[in-house]
């Protein structure tokens, strides 16, 4: 096996130093234009549909792709990794596609600030905003994953212990977050999604020259290894077969309406900016999924990895001296944190401005005496206190890295969007999808996922989600076939709902 | 060389055109400009 990698700290310092000035600038900038509820939640009309497309992307894209893809093709034994190729970033597309008018249109018509928040417009109902907004708790495993990731990442190449690189990745993160908002989040997020596309070609080049006979002598190496060349794993339950890489392709699609990335949306100032929004989204999600083949170069050249998810960190290691190491080392960290950023914002915002702002405050039931003003003063310092307390949190359960940060990523999310998905989905296009059918959903979706999880049936996270969806699209539609409650298509002619703008 | 090819990579590549396809035939039907809502009181009007 190949010794473990290390990089000088000075050269590790040449890539961070201006990685950190740059990012510390565009947070100045951020602060500057946080003066609103609406401007930390959302930043809407801050950027352009290109900035927010890498954003989106940035934030779907992380250490889940750039080190967790080539994990599952190294864990997967080798070709049937290739299947993350056609049912990852496309399918992830393809929900951006269909989704993103409803959600640009309709988020402008109500103001909504994040998916929750959108849901409880949609559906005219604060217990579907609310139980939308504690169900986006589901993905801090998402943060802790991504700290996992940064920190595998600086531990990987340098001599700095797992637990100290931790910290250095807790600190950048949440500090830029706490400071700039998602105005902030969306700049750094566009910087950082040209830092991935950069590294992740250099890397899948990279094969031309470490691999006996260059891009051509990929599947003869693989093999030589004794790797899969067939269609699917069968002892590695990610890709065993088509119900498998069916459900891989339903999260990955449902992925699409997930809180940070749905949110996106509705940063969207205008219409007009959807289409331009939309292909940017697809192009730079695809480019970045190509990192599943420096899986295959690491299956080939580094066999018995412990951490599968240390193979693209091997291949640049390998390719490349140890400068530009260093600094692809910079992109690899800035995927993490560039998702880390947009997470945090998505559960603070469920929380300060969905539960708190949205129906706790406007009922009376806190802060009766206080003004309008003086609750949106005080939603964005909640908001503050928050991201303290969920790097605290993350901070505690990222000490233990996980086995395969995709898997741990993957019930996170699937616990989320199980659930909401289909209550978005309906919502979007049944007459009849009502308030009763979703609190239903909403509630009762979670029980399943967190039952199959625990009972470990089936083993793979994928298809337990997917067996939830089954699930919760029958109950979202037999519930509101057969009960009463405010249909979101009434609550669209409501004299209430006149457009605020395109 | 091609023959050698293990099937999983002619898989990717037929997928990559099917989803091209897919995204032109999306791009050019929806029309992210129109008004959603219209379109849905529109919708239901007519049944």
């Amino acid at each position: 096996m190949a010794a473990q990698p290390s990089i000088p700290i000075s050269h590790m310092l040449l890539g961070f130093v201006p990685w950190i000035l740059v990012v510390g600038y565009i947070t100045y900038r951020g602060y500057d234009k946080t003066a609103s509820v609406e401007d930390m939640a959302v930043a809407k009309g801050h950027w352009g549909p290109v900035v927010l497309g890498f954003s989106a992307a940035a934030t779907m894209q992380s250490a889940a792709t750039i080190l967790g893809v080539p994990g599952l093709v190294y864990g997967a034994g080798g070709f049937p990794g290739l299947w993350i190729l056609i049912t990852k970033s496309t399918a992830f597309g393809f929900g951006v596609l269909l989704f993103a008018k409803v959600f640009q249109h309709m988020g402008s018509r109500f103001g909504s600030l994040s998916v929750p928040d959108w849901l409880g417009h949609m559906y005219e109902s604060d217990a579907v905003r609310v139980a939308g907004a504690l169900l986006v708790t589901f993905q801090i495993a998402w943060i802790i994953a991504q700290l996992a990731g940064a920190s595998q990442i600086i531990s990987g190449l340098t001599v700095i212990p797992y637990n100290t690189a931790l910290v250095i990745a807790l600190v950048i993160t949440f500090s830029y977050v706490f400071i700039g908002g998602e105005s902030a989040v969306q700049t750094t997020d566009f910087f950082q999604g040209i830092l991935m596309i950069v590294v992740v070609l250099l890397a899948v080049a990279s094969g031309a020259w470490i691999i006996k006979g260059g891009f051509a002598g990929v599947p003869s190496a693989v093999a030589s290894q004794g790797g899969n060349m067939g269609l699917f794993s069968p002892d590695f339950p990610i890709f065993a077969g088509p119900l498998a890489i069916f459900s891989f392709f339903m999260f990955f699609f449902a992925m699409s309406v997930s809180a940070p990335v749905g949110k996106k949306f509705l940063s969207l100032d205008s219409r007009k900016d959807i289409k331009v929004f939309v292909a940017t989204v697809i192009v730079v999600t695809s480019i970045m999924d190509l990192t599943a083949f420096t899986g295959l170069y690491a299956y080939s050249l580094f066999p018995g990895l412990e951490m599968a998810d240390q193979s693209i960190i091997r291949v640049i290691a390998m390719a490349f001296p140890s400068l530009v190491v260093s600094l692809m080392a910079v992109a690899i960290f800035s995927a993490t944190v560039s998702t880390i950023d947009s997470v945090v914002i998505a559960i603070t915002v469920s929380y300060t401005n969905d539960i708190y702002r949205r129906v706790l405050a406007k009922r009376g039931i806190v802060h009766a005496d206080k003004t309008e003003e003086e609750i949106n003063n005080f939603t964005i310092w909640l908001s503050r206190g928050f991201i303290l307390l969920l790097a605290f949190i993350s901070g505690i359960f990222a000490m233990t890295p996980p086995d395969f940060i995709n898997v741990f990523v993957t019930v996170g999310n699937f616990g989320f969007i199980s659930s909401v998905f289909p209550v978005i989905l309906f919502g979007a296009v049944w007459e009849r999808a009502n308030s009763t059918g979703a609190i239903a959903t909403l509630v009762i979706g979670p029980l399943i996922y967190v039952t199959l999880f625990l009972t470990q049936f089936p083993n793979n996270p994928f298809i337990a989600g997917t067996i939830t969806m089954v699930f919760t699209m029958s109950i979202m539609g037999i519930v509101s076939a057969v009960t009463s409650g405010t249909p979101t298509r009434a609550l669209t002619r409501s004299p209430e709902a006149e457009p605020a703008g395109d | 060389m091609a023959s050698s090819m293990p099937p999983m990579v002619w898989i990717v590549a037929a997928g990559y055109v099917a989803w091209l396809a897919i995204y032109l035939i999306g791009f050019s039907r929806i029309n992210f400009e129109s008004d959603y809502v219209d379109e849905l009181l529109v919708v239901e009007e007519g049944t």
